[in-house]
């Protein structure tokens, strides 16, 4: 009697078993000895390595269809995000347009979104505060515009991506003639023509 | 200042004649008045009968007034009505307020007759006649007015007034214009990011640029018609024209700074003049003889005025550099009789207008209330137009640099970015 | 009888499974239960630990990716910094170039200031032999007195001063600069063809000044005003060639860009 329910079970493990096998088998392993260098080979690793996690979230969209508007509704979501940092401004000192840590950090922090979405140009336009002439505050922020260009260009983001204009002072961001005013207006702008496309979170 | 006074013997040593040594002080060259030389001459505009006498009346004293060169008189009521009884004026009274000229306006069906009598020698000194058009074309009508009023300040000092003239400016990003005194105001763009505008040599044309898209633009005022001169991506800027007007010189950088560059009215590209080499170099303005150029540059770290030569070479700084020195110096403006520059400084944090003469480097303060910025000079060499933030909100204010008198010239929202037209023929 | 014994219990689980009652089909059914249970945690079990091993590898390679990663980013901010460093460099070495400009200058005025006041002491006291030229102007004084004149547009006087600097004092050092003036005087007269010679002067006599640069783009654009486009490009390029890095050579540029090469 035992005996003969252990074979059963045997059985029903061993085919459970098999199937459990055949049900993994198509996972791919990726070969670790192949450690990128660039950044190229980096995101072909990461396609892989998150495969697994995407495979799943893939079948979970697959059997449940209420979940694909959830997945618009992230993919919105996602590009705001993404958006709101591509917008950050950047802000400068006095007579200045060298990039001070505080805008080397917000220009770095749109680098990888720059790098995920490709499709996305820039358009940088630079901005003073309302002292000194107009005209040499139209080449000052033009400057300072060229100057984060220049950044960008230097993280590898391709220079006919991005454009460059100045108001000089003529759209203060804030008004006041205190030091507080001042510092808001002195700034590089960014927009990006968004034509509805969606943005891409860059892999962590 | 020991440089200053060695230098000067030393130009008695070299010079034989200054042909722009000679000043107005021969008085009253056209009609021989007589007053004490360092003093202004005391003109009493007679009223008198006809279309718009007292309008007309009212203006020529204004203008005189603003030409800051007579002393225009008041008459008391009784006289008044006893002078514009009379044909002839009332000598006794003229000798006793003790004016040097009486003048007389009337308006005739072919324009203005302006009769200038000598009051010392009782004599008719000038009579001439000014066509005008009806007064129902109000502004052609008062630049009638004012070119009488310019050529009777010439009649009485020698030296011709700058009544008809007007100053462009910026308001809102559009460019303006309004008479030299304060009247006739009117809009000459299309709202939009317009600036910097300038004169043709000729007063019948203007140039101004635009940010979006950023772009030069030369307007013709008889017709309004506008065009593009020279666009492009990054700023173009700070035009202004060649002083024989064939081209317009201007301010343009992308990504490497901003550089001068000429281009010719006809068309064709603009060809860069400066050597910025990343830095930024605006605001060019003419020598009157239109071989050097006066222009803002950041060469040495922040803005200073430069002169060179009009083809590019030959550059020289020409506000005095310190050393370490955090000054911002621009918007250089060449004065008519090529002396001297008149530019904006900054001292003590606040910009002041300043002049620094050509040859001696002589710095002059001219203003100390308020904040003063971008001073343009009247074509008589004499008066200033600049923005100033003395009555609050900024406004054009003009200076004689004489006397340090000055007046206020716009009112109502903020101005910047002043140009003075040269005297004005016609439209 | 051992083999009956034997095959008793199949006998028995035969008759058994012919004859099963229903407790013994619910007893088989626990047992398949606990048999399935059994099997699916022995299959979870594989599962996790083979999850659990690949997740191991995975974040192992992650860590390394990180580390790369980091790595690269460090090193492309190091070369985006450098490059901005670079520029900013630049454009420091370019201010105190023309810093060092303005104090030669600035030298220039102050000798004159100091031949100004030699010469008032000079005046004061008996004429001392070992000085060359007591009487007349030092060459800082006709430089910028002359220089003064030209500025002021008195052109003749300016000549007239600038010639008698290189007659008196021919191996000063802005003996070039002083020519190029003079040809300036002429060029004010609009006597152009006066200006061109003296331009040539200069660039014969002073070939290696900078001044000899300046003079050949004068020439250049008094070539091109004649009608005499390849006299002015030939002008222009010799600058390319021997004063690349003048300002000139960029204005030469632009230049030859308009007449096209």
């Amino acid at each position: 009697m035992t005996r003969r329910t252990t074979a059963l079970t045997f059985a029903l493990v061993l085919a459970a078993g098999g199937l459990d096998a055949c049900r993994k088998k198509p996972e791919p392993q990726p070969a670790p000895a192949a450690v990128p260098v660039a950044s190229a080979g980096e995101d072909h690793r990461e396609d892989s390595g998150a495969a697994m996690a995407k495979r799943r979230a893939d079948s979970i969209a697959a059997a449940n269809t209420a979940s694909v508007a959830r997945t618009e509704e992230e993919s919105k979501r996602t590009t705001a995000e993404m958006a709101q940092v591509l917008a950050q401004k950047v802000y400068f000192d006095y007579d200045r347009d060298v990039l001070r840590d505080d805008a080397r950090a917000a220009l770095d922090s749109k680098v990888p979104i720059l790098v995920a979405n490709g499709w996305v140009s820039l358009a940088i336009t630079g901005h003073t505060d309302e002292r000194g002439t107009a005209e040499y505050n139209l080449a000052l922020g033009q400057r300072r515009a060229a100057q984060v260009k220049r950044y960008l260009e230097g993280k590898g983001i391709t220079e006919n991506r991005m454009t460059t204009q100045s108001m000089g002072d003529s759209q203060p961001a804030a008004d006041g003639t205190d030091e507080a005013a001042y510092q808001l207006n002195r700034r590089a702008e960014f927009e990006f023509p968004s034509n509805g496309g969606a943005l891409v979170r860059p892999r962590p | 200042m020991s440089t200053m006074t060695s230098r000067r013997a030393l130009l008695a040593l070299l010079c034989i004649a200054s042909p722009l040594g000679a000043q107005d002080t021969t008085h009253a060259v056209r009609i021989g008045l007589t007053y004490d030389p360092g003093t202004k001459p005391g003109v009493v505009v007679l009223p008198s009968k006809g279309l718009g006498a007292d309008s007309i009346r009212s203006i020529v004293q204004r203008d005189l007034d603003f030409g800051d060169r007579v002393s225009v008189m008041a008459l008391e009521a009784g006289a008044a009505s006893d002078a514009s009884r009379a044909n002839v004026p009332n000598w006794q009274m003229l000798a006793r307020l003790g004016a040097a000229a009486a003048v007389q306006i009337t308006s005739t069906a072919a324009g203005l007759h302006l009769a200038v009598y000598n009051v010392a020698t009782r004599q008719t000194a000038l009579i001439r006649d000014f066509p005008a058009p009806a007064m129902s074309e109000m502004r052609a009508w008062r630049a009638a007015v004012h070119g009488l009023s310019d050529e009777l300040q010439e009649s009485i000092t020698g030296s011709r007034g700058t009544a008809r003239t007007r100053v462009l400016f910026e308001r809102t990003r559009r460019i303006w214009v309004v008479d030299s005194d304060g009247e006739q105001l009117a809009s000459l763009t299309e709202s939009g990011t317009a600036g910097s505008p300038a004169w043709h040599p000729g007063g019948g044309m203007i140039t101004y640029s635009l940010l979006v898209p950023s772009q030069i633009v030369v307007q013709d005022l008889s017709n309004g018609r506008a065009r593009t001169l020279a666009s492009g991506n990054g700023v173009f800027i700070s035009p202004v024209y060649l002083p024989d007007g064939s081209g317009v010189v201007y301010g343009h950088g992308v990504d490497d700074g901003v550089d001068l560059f000429t281009i010719a009215l006809a068309g064709g590209s603009g060809r860069r003049l400066s050597v910025g080499r990343g830095s930024d170099n605006v605001q060019p303005t003419f020598s009157p003889d239109g071989r050097r150029i006066a222009f803002t540059s950041g060469r040495a770290g922040h803005p200073e005025i430069y002169t060179m030569d009009a083809d590019g070479t030959n550059v020289d700084l020409l506000t005095p550099l310190e050393f370490g020195e955090n000054a911002y110096r621009a918007s250089p403006d060449w004065s008519p009789d090529g002396r001297s520059v008149a530019f904006q400084s900054r001292i003590g944090g606040i910009f002041q207008i300043m002049t620094i003469g050509l040859r001696d480097r002589a710095l002059k303060q001219l203003t100390s209330d308020g904040q003063n910025e971008e001073p343009s000079w009247a074509p008589d060499g004499r008066h200033l137009v600049f923005v100033s933030n003395r009555s609050g909100v900024k406004q054009l204010w003009v200076l004689d640099v004489e006397s340090g008198r000055t007046r206020q010239l716009t009112r109502g929202a903020a101005v910047r970015n002043p140009a003075w037209s040269p005297r004005l023929s016609s439209n | 009888m051992t083999r009956w014994r034997r095959l008793a219990p199949l006998a028995a689980l035969g008759v058994v499974g012919c004859l099963a009652s229903k407790g013994d089909v619910e007893l088989l059914q626990t047992n398949m239960q606990s048999g399935f249970k059994a099997a699916r945690d022995a299959s979870a079990q594989a599962e996790a630990a083979q999850r659990a091993n690949m997740d191991r590898v995975l974040s192992q390679i992650s860590r390394e990716t990180d580390s790369v990663r980091v790595l690269s980013v460090r090193l492309a901010k190091l070369q985006s910094d450098m490059q901005n460093d670079h520029y900013e460099m630049g454009r420091q070495l370019l201010q105190i170039q023309e810093l060092t400009g303005q104090s030669q200058r600035r030298i220039q005025e102050l000798r004159a200031s100091l031949e100004d006041r030699a010469q008032s002491a000079n005046a004061a006291t008996p004429p001392d032999s070992a000085h060359p030229a007591p009487t007349g102007p030092g060459p800082g004084q006709l430089f910028q007195s002359s220089l003064d004149q030209l500025r002021r547009g008195s052109t003749s006087t300016a000549r007239s001063g600038f010639e008698e600097l290189l007659r008196t004092y021919p191996t000063y050092d802005d003996a070039p600069e002083a020519m190029v003036y003079i040809a300036e005087t002429y060029a004010a007269e609009r006597n152009q063809a006066a200006a061109d010679s003296v331009y040539g002067l200069v660039i014969k006599q002073y070939p290696k000044s900078p001044k000899a640069a300046t003079a050949l783009y004068k020439q250049g654009l008094s070539f091109k005003a004649a009608g005499r486009p390849a006299a002015a490009r030939d002008a222009f390029n010799r600058i390319l060639r021997e004063f690349p890095r003048s300002d000139e050579a960029v204005l030469a540029q632009g230049q030859l860009r308009a007449l096209g090469r």
